[in-house]
């Protein structure tokens, strides 16, 4: 698994304090530099897709709110994407979802919570059963779209 | 207003009470189910509500599930949506007035009906103020949708394997 994280200029502060964090769980983030050239959207678009054509990736967005990414991501066609302020969403939506990214507000959330949402995130496990035709029906919603 | 609603099993009692707080508000509901606490599956509700937001039907949409994420993501995949998932006042009130959210998200298992109500009532009266920057993201998000909108069967096949056995029910 390769933890990828996304951040907006003013909140690359609190993305380097998840990397440190992570490291000291012995888990390894990559920071993905942000480019001032091109618009927010285009950026998670592109983050997402990637982040779908790698499977074994999870994805940490944060921007102001948590909107853009949620809103954007989800377009892309297999990405489950979740908006979350709390750790239980975190590790719960893992666990159910199969979720991918996660979407964090830099603005609204303290630098201790927004850490423990990502270490909770990142250390659930998906457990598939009854779930994964719910996974398979979201899929399916994209696939038509294409 | 008129309001399009919808829910997974787990909440349906929640829903209920959603529903009666949104006609205390004066607004009209459609009730897209699920209407008891049979095993079934929030994609079927999701996109029932996401179909009526994006159709014009309704003015805006709420789902909720157990941490709201499942229901919500089901709507984000249709064209025309702008959900936001939250349990933070400030949230959902910046998605209307930045992002012009039309659906909102919430965990029944995450949070209480106060907090829920608050959610709802700032959703739905906080307006949206378009600038040139909101209008533009606003493009942008849609220029990543493709036009077109999934048809009622489009679950059957997945239910039918549902139905044989396929997934593991556990």
């Amino acid at each position: 698994m390769e933890i990828q994280i996304l951040a907006t200029t003013e909140y690359q502060k609190q993305a380097t304090a998840v990397l440190v964090a992570l490291e000291a769980q012995s888990l390894e983030g990559k920071l993905i530099p942000w480019n001032k050239e091109l618009s927010l959207a285009a950026q998670i678009y592109d983050f997402a897709t990637a982040a779908v054509a790698q499977k074994d990736v999870r994805g940490i967005i944060i921007d102001d709110y948590g909107i853009a990414g949620f809103q954007v991501a989800n377009k892309v066609p297999g990405m489950i994407c979740a908006l979350v302020s709390d750790e239980h969403s975190a590790r719960m939506t893992r666990d159910h979802n199969n979720t991918q990214i996660v979407t964090l507000g830099g603005k609204v959330l303290g630098d201790e919570l927004l850490i423990e949402i990502v270490k909770a995130f990142v250390s659930a496990t998906y457990a598939g059963g009854r779930h994964q035709i719910r996974v398979d029906m979201l899929t399916k919603l994209t696939e038509v779209a294409q | 207003m008129k309001i399009a609603i919808g829910c997974d099993h787990i909440v349906t009692d929640i829903k209920a009470k959603m529903v009666l707080y949104l006609q205390t508000l004066g607004h009209e509901v459609l009730d897209c189910g699920t209407n008891d606490f049979q095993r079934t599956h929030y994609p079927i509700y999701g996109k029932e509500v996401a179909i009526a937001v994006a159709s014009g039907a309704v003015d805006r949409g709420i789902v909720i599930c157990g941490t709201g994420v499942g229901i919500t993501v089901s709507t984000t995949k249709i064209n025309g949506i702008r959900a936001v998932l939250t349990k933070d006042i400030v949230v959902a009130k910046v998605a209307r007035k930045q992002y012009d959210a039309n659906i909102l998200g919430l965990g029944g298992r995450v949070v209480g009906i106060g907090l829920m109500e608050a959610l709802i009532e700032t959703f739905l009266t906080t307006p949206y103020v378009a600038t040139a920057k909101t209008e533009q993201n606003k493009a942008e998000l849609a220029s990543y949708e493709q036009p077109t909108l999934p048809t009622a069967e489009i679950f059957d096949e997945l239910l039918g394997k549902w139905d044989n056995g396929f997934y593991d029910e556990v």
